[in-house]
């Protein structure tokens, strides 16, 4: 089954090389796809901070999802008065996370 | 060990889709060989060139943003920030203009050689949508980058087919989807250029691409009148296609050089309260036209200069249109009136974009 | 500045030397690798010429009268063409940049004189080729084209260091040494890309004798040159299988300020100059491809339909892809004239400061001292641009006034790439306050004056 003539062998590395020209053809339009993803605004990277309103806004047990430069994060105030703001992406599927005040925990829609 | 694999993979797809007939079939098609072969390649080019439009048709709107306020940006932002996004953008300009300027050679090539006679008369026609088609994405497709020049060049094209007449306000309407030139405009625009023109020209093109397999090439008269022994042709498999190729690549080249050595900018965003900036002008293959509209007098008796123009054009475009069913070459003097027709109607082009330019 | 330089209007020096040598390096590629051909092809026809089959030995016969066309076409490009054009090269590179001509000329004086040694040694050598065609045994005639073979590879082999040491002088820059300026990073790289291109160069020049020959004269000639198309464009796999693993190795021993600089010009601004050097190397890229597919689907697949035109068509496309490489490799290089040691303008790096503290009037001996801005303008400016046509300065100029050109032009002088961002395209000005003033004050002059408000 298994025999490779030389014509194989020859046709085999001549494709070989035209792929790596192909490559180079077809790289330009490669990088025209991906540098957009690989741009980034500048707002993304600079917000180390901010504000969400006043503490008293927020009884205990209550929570706030908001944005965090481009990514979805989560605010929420526990019975004990306490502050606790997590990055809202979910560690399974991706999905934005959710504080449930009757549970009493954190859970993501996407199941 | 490749050799089988191929003929099986061959066998499996032939028996699905019956690619040996289809094989026999471009086996036989046969190309004349004369002086005037050379001609027989601008169709061809000008399929490469519409399949280089239509890729970097979609590579570009990947980025760009059909939006007012964002269009201009969005494709400052293809020319200077994506990586060859240049390449793509000036790929996709200057691929349209040397487009236009080919499907212009194929088609006066094949009027005067008399191409358009029985039995290609569709063929003949089909083309002339086709060239229509692709005025209407030149004129769509100026407006996207919402440019100074695109905006006020718009307007321009706009108020002309506002004097069509009888349907020219109601035109110009569907055109503007607005009470001015806007984003009502852009987004007929962007549709027209991106979904209702491509689905005419495949349509179109389809039609057209077919009729010139059923005919096959056309020969001209000097070719046909040689002995049957002396008359030589060649296949178009694989002979006259592998020359195709080369053209293709001679073609691409060409369009390379040009795109890389002068890349296409952007002009500054277009501001519809600003004053219209000196030297306006619509893209070339308008021009000639519309140096025409702008030397008639405001008024011809009764009706509007422009609109006397358009009909003018309308009635020269119909009988350049109409050539197969009147030039069906049994008159010779028929024939004759033909061809100095063409040679006028060409002359005039030139000579009236020559003279747009300089104006 | 040591040296008057020539001014040239409109189309400035820089691109008179680059169309001589652009036509030049496309006729001497040919000359080394059309040496190759020969000897190889000849060795094929002595081979066969005593082949018990018959169509062998018809084939060898075809293959001398072959050759023997064609070497006169190649000795009457390379001797006359290539010759012209070579001492072309050096009276335009001598006028036009004279103190990077000395420098090359003092660096390599051993290197050039043998150059001209071999290059002499080759013209003798493809003269008697082309004169003792049947007049000397076969076997001797096939010694004479080896000979000239080895003899145009050694041209290569020498103008190869000269020309890689100017992008990448490497270790001499510290030493001074000559072996490490020529035996430099990109010596090997280059050296197998230029065969490799010189291979496919002597198979574009084949195409061109053999599509001249008659396939209507009989079905032998017309076999025959459908085997000699097919033949030639065979020369192309050399440049098709290693072309693009030497390329790889030819950047990778490019300067990483050289790399970055191409690389801003693939992302950051496809119109303007800073990618024109990206832009120049990716059009040397489509268009080396598309010749290699030309080949291919041309006179290797279909050698019967390949016409003359098509022969010369392919003829012009090879020398715009010797152009466009050619072009690329000098503009890696800028702003130097060799790389980190002297500036296209013939200034050297180690001068700046010096220049800066005393004046570009006592560092040049051509300096008028009625027209300081003019001098300083022929002597640092013109190498590039003109003053109205390429590299125009009244369009690149544009709406600044005299005051926004001393500015721009005191930015230029800063040595700090953070204060100059033209610094890895253009050399910095030299010269005093007084000096630069000067030259703002001629080149607003160039500015078309403006009627009115």
């Amino acid at each position: 089954m298994f025999n490779l003539t030389r014509k194989d062998f020859i046709r085999v590395l001549g494709g070989f090389f035209a792929a790596i020209w192909a490559a180079f053809a077809t790289y330009p339009f490669f990088r025209y796809l991906m540098s957009g993803a690989e741009k980034k605004t500048g707002e993304d990277s600079q917000v180390t901070s901010l504000s969400l309103g006043k503490a008293d806004d927020f009884i205990p047990g209550s929570s706030k999802n908001f944005k965090f430069g481009s990514i979805p994060a989560l605010m929420v105030r526990t019975e004990d008065g306490a502050f606790h703001a997590y990055n809202a992406i979910c560690t399974h599927l991706g999905c934005t996370v959710q504080f449930s005040s009757e549970k009493k925990h954190i859970f993501c829609a996407c199941v | 060990m490749l050799g089988e694999i191929s003929e099986t993979t061959f066998k499996w797809l032939d028996e699905r889709l019956s690619l040996s007939a289809v094989a026999s079939a471009a086996g036989k098609k046969k190309v004349p060989l004369h002086k005037q072969s050379f001609w027989y390649y601008m169709g061809g080019i000008a399929m490469l060139l519409l399949a280089v439009q239509f890729l970097t048709g979609i590579l570009l709107m990947v980025y760009y943003i059909p939006e007012l306020s964002s269009a201009n940006s969005s494709v400052l932002f293809i020319n200077s920030q994506i990586d060859f996004g240049w390449f793509v953008r000036s790929m996709h300009s200057w691929g349209a203009n040397i487009l236009i300027f080919v499907l212009f050679a194929h088609m006066f090539s094949a009027y005067f050689m008399k191409a358009y006679r029985k039995p290609r008369e569709l063929t003949w026609i089909s083309g002339l949508g086709l060239l229509m088609l692709c005025f209407g994405f030149g004129f769509t497709g100026y407006l996207l980058p919402w440019d100074e020049v695109a905006f006020f060049a718009t307007k321009i094209g706009i108020d002309i087919a506002e004097q069509v007449p009888l349907i020219g306000g109601i035109l110009a309407n569907l055109l503007k989807g607005g009470s001015e030139v806007g984003q009502g405009t852009l987004s007929r625009f962007f549709l027209l250029h991106v979904i209702v023109l491509p689905l005419g020209l495949f349509a179109i093109a389809g039609i057209h691409l077919l009729l010139v397999q059923l005919h096959g090439m056309s020969e001209p008269k000097s070719f046909q009148a040689q002995a049957p022994e002396k008359k030589k042709y060649e296949m178009f498999f694989p002979d006259f296609f592998m020359k195709d190729l080369m053209v293709w690549l001679l073609a691409f080249n060409v369009l390379a050089t040009i795109v890389i050595l002068f890349p296409w900018g952007v002009g500054p965003e277009a501001d519809p309260f600003a004053a219209a900036p000196a030297g306006i002008k619509p893209e070339w293959y308008f021009l000639g036209m519309f140096q025409f509209l702008k030397l008639l007098p405001a008024h011809i008796g009764f009706i509007e200069g422009e609109k006397v123009g358009l009909l003018i054009f309308a009635l020269i475009g119909g009988i350049f249109a109409a050539a197969p069913f009147i030039d069906k070459g049994e008159n010779p003097k028929l024939s004759m009136f033909f061809d100095i027709y063409g040679l006028m109607i060409l002359i005039g082009l030139i000579a009236f974009t020559i003279w747009g330019y300089l104006a | 500045m040591n040296y008057p330089l020539w001014s040239i209007p409109g189309l400035g020096g820089s691109w008179a030397v680059g169309l001589i040598s652009v036509i030049h390096v496309f006729i001497s590629h040919f000359a080394v690798g059309g040496g190759i051909f020969f000897a190889v092809t000849e060795y094929l026809a002595l081979k066969r010429s005593d082949s018990n089959d018959f169509a062998l030995r018809h084939n060898s016969e075809m293959l001398y009268a072959y050759l023997r066309k064609h070497s006169k076409f190649f000795m009457m490009v390379t001797t006359v063409a290539g010759a012209v054009t070579g001492v072309g090269i050096w009276f335009s590179i001598s006028l036009v940049s004279p103190d990077g001509t000395a420098s090359l000329i003092q660096t390599y004086s051993l290197g050039w004189a043998t150059e001209y040694l071999f290059f002499v040694a080759e013209i003798a050598t493809v003269l008697v080729y082309f004169y003792t065609w049947d007049k000397v045994s076969k076997e001797l005639h096939l010694a004479l084209a080896q000979w000239y073979a080895v003899l145009s590879v050694f041209t290569l082999i020498i103008i190869n260091g000269i020309l890689s040491f100017m992008l990448t002088p490497g270790g001499w820059i510290e030493s001074k040494a000559w072996y490490e300026g020529f035996f430099n990073p990109t010596y090997w790289p280059s050296l197998i890309l230029r065969l490799l291109v010189m291979l496919a160069i002597a198979g574009m020049y084949s195409l061109i004798t053999s599509a001249r020959l008659k396939a209507s004269e009989s079905e032998d000639v017309a076999n025959f040159r459908a085997y000699m198309l097919k033949y030639s464009s065979k020369w192309f796999i050399p440049v098709f299988l290693i072309g693009p693993i030497v390329g790889f190795w030819f950047f990778s021993q490019v300067p990483q300020a050289v790399i970055t600089n191409i690389f801003t010009g693939i992302q950051s601004s496809g119109v303007g100059n800073f990618s024109i050097l990206a832009r120049a190397i990716y059009l040397s890229l489509i268009l080396s491809g598309t010749v290699l597919v030309f080949a291919l689907v041309g006179p290797y697949l279909n050698p019967r339909g390949f016409s003359f035109g098509s022969a010369v068509a392919f003829l012009v496309c090879g020398l715009g892809v010797t152009s466009m490489s050619e072009w690329s490799r000098e503009m890696l290089r800028k702003p130097y004239v060799i790389y980190n040691y002297m500036y296209s303008n013939g200034i050297r790096k180690a001068d700046l400061e010096t220049i800066n503290k005393d004046s570009f009037a006592a560092f040049s001996k051509w300096e008028d001292p009625d027209n300081i801005g003019v001098s300083m303008f022929r002597q640092q400016c013109m190498i590039c641009h003109t003053t109205d046509g390429y590299r125009s300065m009244k369009k690149l100029l544009g709406e600044r006034d005299l005051e926004g050109i001393k500015t721009f032009l005191l930015m230029m002088r800063e040595t700090d790439p953070e204060k100059n961002s033209y610094l890895n395209i253009m050399p910095p000005l030299v010269g005093t306050d007084k000096e630069v003033e000067a030259l703002a004050e001629y080149l607003v002059t160039l500015k078309p004056v403006k009627l009115g408000v």
